[in-house]
């Protein structure tokens, strides 16, 4: 296994594990899915604008 | 909105038929007690146990203002004093210092002691409550995900570490000082400090930013970690997929699959992957 895949692999995992654990703010307060939806695209331009 | 238990009647100055003790404008609060108080607080916890919780801390805390009570530190006035407020206390511990102001006051005014037990134990509940949702649950978070955007721009490890430091005691200190303060001010009153809007509606806005935050510095961050490699290529794109489906199927498993379990779960296949390899 190289050594970018399996940084890949555990990188995948702690970030789905950080989302996991916002999920809780995304239902206790409003508009918090919508604000972390379009901040997750605006980052994703940043990166892709980046490269 | 969560309970926070300020409805209790205790926290509120029953003017009609108490004495108006503690209720007073405040007297002065010298600078050096202050400070005495303050660094205090930072050691609340340090004699935690269970027990009675941050029970000696408080005493500890309040014990320089209590040397200003009639006959200084060898008088019955200061060791009851201490002694009463040496006793179970439960709080978040940098609100603790909220109480710490209010209950030096109070003992400096000489409210009788049976009002100020009550009191001290009203506070207990409210102030673990908030503290937990504005420090634990919002404001750490919070400070987290602005390292996290800090590495994803490019920051240096150290440059990270210290951003995050530097954000989260500005918030901390900030809290210990404003509560101490507060409480000094409010006394008996010291339900409309804990009215105060950061402590009622922080959570939520620091929430909402959080969230800004968190959606800004995954991309950047998770980038950055995998090397930079260009976002089109196979792993960019693959941990892009992977990482929502992760987390869906981590919030489907509420209660079976917590992220620990699953990062030792991955761990172990690799340490088994390079050793059959």
């Amino acid at each position: 296994m190289s050594e970018d895949l399996s940084r890949a692999i555990i990188i995948t995992l702690v970030a789905a594990v950080a989302a996991a654990a916002v999920w809780k703010d995304f239902h206790a307060i409003n508009g918090t899915r919508r604000l972390f939806v379009v901040s997750l695209a605006v980052g994703t331009l940043l990166v892709m604008a980046g490269a | 909105m969560p309970e926070t238990g300020l409805d209790n009647p205790a926290l509120h100055t029953d003017t009609m038929s108490m004495p108006v003790v503690g209720t007073l404008p405040p007297p002065h609060l010298p600078t050096p007690l202050r400070l005495a108080m303050l660094l205090r607080c930072l050691a609340i916890q340090g004699s935690w146990n269970y027990e009675i919780l941050v029970g000696n801390g408080m005493g500890f805390c309040i014990e320089p203002a209590l040397r200003q009570l009639p006959g200084g530190p060898d008088g019955p006035a200061y060791k009851d004093a201490l002694a009463r407020q040496s006793v179970y206390f439960n709080a978040h511990p940098y609100l603790a210092s909220l109480a710490v102001g209010a209950l030096a006051r109070v003992e400096l005014e000489q409210v009788p002691a049976t009002r100020i037990e009550r009191f001290r134990t009203a506070l207990c509940g409210p102030l673990g409550s908030l503290g937990d949702r504005l420090v634990w649950a919002a404001w750490l978070p919070a400070c987290s995900l602005v390292a996290l955007l800090l590495f994803g721009f490019g920051w240096s490890a150290l440059g990270v570490v210290a951003g995050f430091l530097i954000l989260y005691n500005v918030g901390h200190f900030g809290l210990r000082d404003w509560g101490l303060r507060a409480g000094w001010q409010c006394g008996l009153r010291v339900a409309s400090a804990m009215g105060h809007p950061v402590l009622q509606h922080g959570p939520r806005y620091i929430g909402l930013v959080s969230a800004v935050l968190g959606g800004l510095a995954l991309p950047l961050a998770v980038h950055r970690a995998i090397g930079g490699q260009a976002p089109l290529s196979p792993i960019p794109m693959g941990v892009a997929v992977a990482t929502p489906l992760l987390a869906v199927l981590l919030v489907r498993l509420q209660g079976r699959a917590e992220g620990w379990r699953v990062v030792l779960l991955m761990l172990a296949v690799f340490v088994l992957y390079s050793v059959v390899r």
